[in-house]
């Protein structure tokens, strides 16, 4: 009672005294990257232009899921705005458990590329504004591939790169010759060997949303995978993923490393080149698309306050904020989210990595084809997707630890799908 | 009779409360497992509310039974406890007689070897994995390299090189595969709770009759005779008491299963309940029943143990 008598006493003075600011606030869940970690700090200019306040929740990526999934689910109501992905945004848009966005003018939606929006949306229609985006592609050191009289060309064929990781690995020095996620994990090893498997023409579906991790060419890829890591790989690569790969890197134990584009902004090793994902023919592409999106729950009390903080939070007014903040700079902005963010001469000067980058993101297409009956390039967009991807990725890494053959790993992995795809119903 | 009616009318009130407290749980666990209750399933939106027309008997039961890692998480549950506890038991024992006698720097000993057990269990398995385990970056990989960086320099000299070229390079271990997760999850367990154990050891060495090892030792009893005939049976009672709190903190470990192996090859009825929950609530209950059932199982053997101790 107190507490809104307060409320209404503040407002009444707000009122009064006709300033246009409201006591508003907003509870934001977040991821937390660095990107978001930053939003903090770039927002209190919000919060001193327009008197909301802010309420971060700042989670690790597996607990804001489980976080928002049930809190969402249950219509818990905890959060204003969330902070979800690629995965989750066209399916919780069709439950209607999140608000489709509508943005004035000025925010100029067609400069969000058309990768991250058509994967942010549900028949055409935003469900989530892109904060930041990635795709993957390879980093290598030059200088390792020239000493080594080898090179890696924009989407190669994989033995010509295996043939450069055989080149330039030379254990007795520290230097291993290729570093790739192993650690179990949907987000973690199975967006990489996705992509392998989408390279080789191979999905995680067919037309009856069947598992076909029993296909050739599943076959063909892990077995690609696991002969390419288990080979010229470091040590205990089954507990590797992205953190893990960026300090080997950084100590200079890697000659190459296929992974997020957003890497290529914290690597400190010189000489380091880029170059598009290896493919073994295959249209669909061999990179990852992802993108951390803010979306607002669905009956929200606040949506309105929430929706004009999404629209500034991912405006190019937001990405100028960051390049000209004083504690960050242009080589901390969000990047893969915005067409007009890789035109800024400053950002350009900052990043040399932009140009791959945005080709990368460019090349990856989530939509659903013949070859692919789902949306999502290294996940399906269903709900189900973290429980079959999560299955896998532990026989996954078994395979690479040596525990089982490739094909009694794969068999397993169908198996499982199998049961979870069947117990949600899909096919009897 | 009827003088103890008001003492029990006195008590009811606590007894309901722990009774609500123990059942309205239990309760909901054995509702959501005999219904589907699958949170976020869009082709059958149905489910994803807990309600009674979603009846499906013991269909969740036999879900849990038939998945992948039903048998494994059982296995491994067993394996972990019983590892650490036959682990923490005897390095315990050994080091609280081994600190027992007074000797100069005992209190920082001391001090020392109780600090693991103040450490969280998730910095705990953050620091071993990665700062000792890690075969490249961690302590074990730079050991590793530096014995055969030594061994290269050995083979380079002019006699002896022959002879350390046939030694073979040493290859790091990785404590993160399928294979050696679960080792990895009991060194870092057993490292926490052997502090315990020597605690609760040493502090009942404290209680030992001298008087009685005096006469043992003037009869010319050995050290290994003193410590296997009087120690020994003296410390019964806090080995069956180790025993039996650690098995019931180990049967629930999770941290350490996320953090080194993310259930690779390593996973415990926790865990897999872990995994389910995060969408299938019915199966997650269903396991949850099953864990019920086997940490029940182990009560009544550490009961059994732990009563015979305590009555002799």
């Amino acid at each position: 009672m107190s507490f809104g008598k307060a409320l209404c006493a503040a407002s009444a003075i707000a009122l009064m005294s006709g300033s246009a600011a409201t006591a508003e606030s907003l509870t934001i869940a977040i991821v937390n990257n660095g990107h978001m970690i930053n939003m903090q700090k770039v927002a209190e200019a919000y919060t001193a232009e327009t008197g909301v306040e802010l309420n971060w929740v700042s989670l690790e990526e597996g607990v804001l899921r489980e976080q928002v999934t049930s809190d969402t689910a249950t219509g818990g109501g905890q959060y204003d705005i969330i902070n979800i992905g690629m995965q989750e945004a066209p399916i919780w848009g069709a439950a209607g458990w999140i608000e489709p966005l509508t943005f004035g003018t000025d925010y100029d939606v067609d400069d969000i590329l058309p990768a991250m929006r058509n994967g942010l949306s549900h028949d055409g229609t935003l469900y989530a504004a892109p904060f930041y985006g990635e795709s993957s592609m390879v980093m290598y050191r030059k200088d390792l591939t020239d000493a080594a009289g080898v090179s890696i060309a924009d989407n190669d064929s994989w033995e010509n790169v295996k043939a450069a990781a055989a080149a330039i690995h030379d254990p007795d020095n520290g230097v291993y010759g290729a570093c790739l996620r192993g650690k179990p994990g949907w987000g973690d090893n199975m967006a990489f060997i996705t992509t392998v498997v989408n390279s080789f023409g191979g999905a995680w579906f067919d037309k009856d949303m069947k598992p076909t991790l029993d296909s050739a060419e599943w076959n063909a890829a892990i077995n690609f995978y696991v002969d390419l890591l288990g080979n010229y790989g470091p040590p205990g690569s089954e507990g590797n993923s992205f953190n893990e790969i960026l300090a080997l890197y950084n100590e200079g134990k890697c000659g190459m490393w296929i992974d997020a584009t957003i890497a290529a902004s914290f690597l400190e090793v010189d000489g380091v080149a880029y170059a598009q994902s290896p493919n073994a023919g295959n249209p669909v592409g061999a990179n990852w698309l992802w993108a951390w999106a803010m979306a607002i729950p669905a009956g929200s009390p606040n949506a309105e306050a929430a929706g004009a903080f999404i629209e500034w939070a991912t405006s190019k007014d937001y990405v100028q904020a960051v390049g000209n903040h004083p504690d960050f700079g242009w080589g901390a902005v969000p990047t893969g989210q915005r067409a007009s963010t890789y035109a800024i001469p400053e950002f350009q000067a900052a990043a040399g990595f932009a140009a791959a980058e945005l080709a990368a993101i460019d090349s990856a297409a989530p939509a659903a084809t013949d070859l692919k009956p789902y949306v999502g390039v290294q996940f399906a967009a269903i709900p189900e997707f973290p429980e079959v991807g999560s299955a896998v990725a532990q026989e996954m890494a078994a395979a690479l630890s040596g525990a089982k053959s490739v094909e009694d790993a794969l068999a397993a992995s169908q198996d499982a799908a199998d049961s979870i795809m069947r117990e949600a119903g899909y096919y009897d | 009779m009827s003088d103890r009616k008001l003492p029990r009318l006195l008590q009811t009130p606590a007894v309901l409360l722990l009774l609500i407290w123990m059942l309205v749980p239990l309760g909901m666990t054995l509702y959501f497992s005999f219904i589907r209750y699958v949170l976020n399933n869009l082709r059958r939106p149905e489910w994803t509310s807990p309600s009674l027309s979603n009846w499906r008997g013991f269909g969740n039961y036999e879900f849990v039974l038939n998945s992948k890692d039903f048998v494994l998480a059982i296995q491994n549950s067993l394996f972990i406890v019983c590892s650490i506890l036959f682990l923490t038991v005897i390095l315990g024992i050994l080091i609280a007689v081994l600190i027992n006698k007074t000797f100069p720097g005992q209190g920082i000993v001391r001090v020392l070897l109780i600090s693991p057990f103040f450490v969280m269990p998730a910095v705990n398995a953050v620091l071993w994995i990665n700062m000792i385990l890690d075969p490249v970056l961690g302590l074990q990989g730079i050991a590793v390299a530096g014995v055969n960086d030594m061994l290269d320099g050995l083979r380079q000299m002019p006699v002896l090189g022959s002879f350390f070229s046939l030694w073979p390079e040493f290859e790091p271990i990785s404590f993160r595969a399928t294979q050696t997760s679960a080792i990895a999850v009991i060194m870092m367990v057993t490292w926490q709770w052997t502090p315990f154990a020597v605690l609760i050891f040493m502090t009942s060495l404290q209680s030992e009759d001298q008087q009685q090892k005096e006469a043992a030792v003037l009869d010319g009893a050995g050290t290994w005779s003193q410590f296997r005939f009087l120690t020994l049976p003296h410390l019964g009672r806090p080995i069956a008491i180790v025993v039996m709190i650690q098995a019931i903190f180990h049967l629930s470990l999770y941290a350490e299963i996320e953090i080194v192996s993310r259930g690779n090859g390593n996973k415990n009825l926790p865990y897999l309940i872990g995994e389910f929950a995060n969408n299938n609530i019915g199966a997650a209950s269903a396991t949850g029943i099953f864990a019920v059932i086997l940490a029940n199982i182990v009560a009544i053997f550490l009961l059994r143990m732990v009563g015979k101790t305590l009555m002799e």
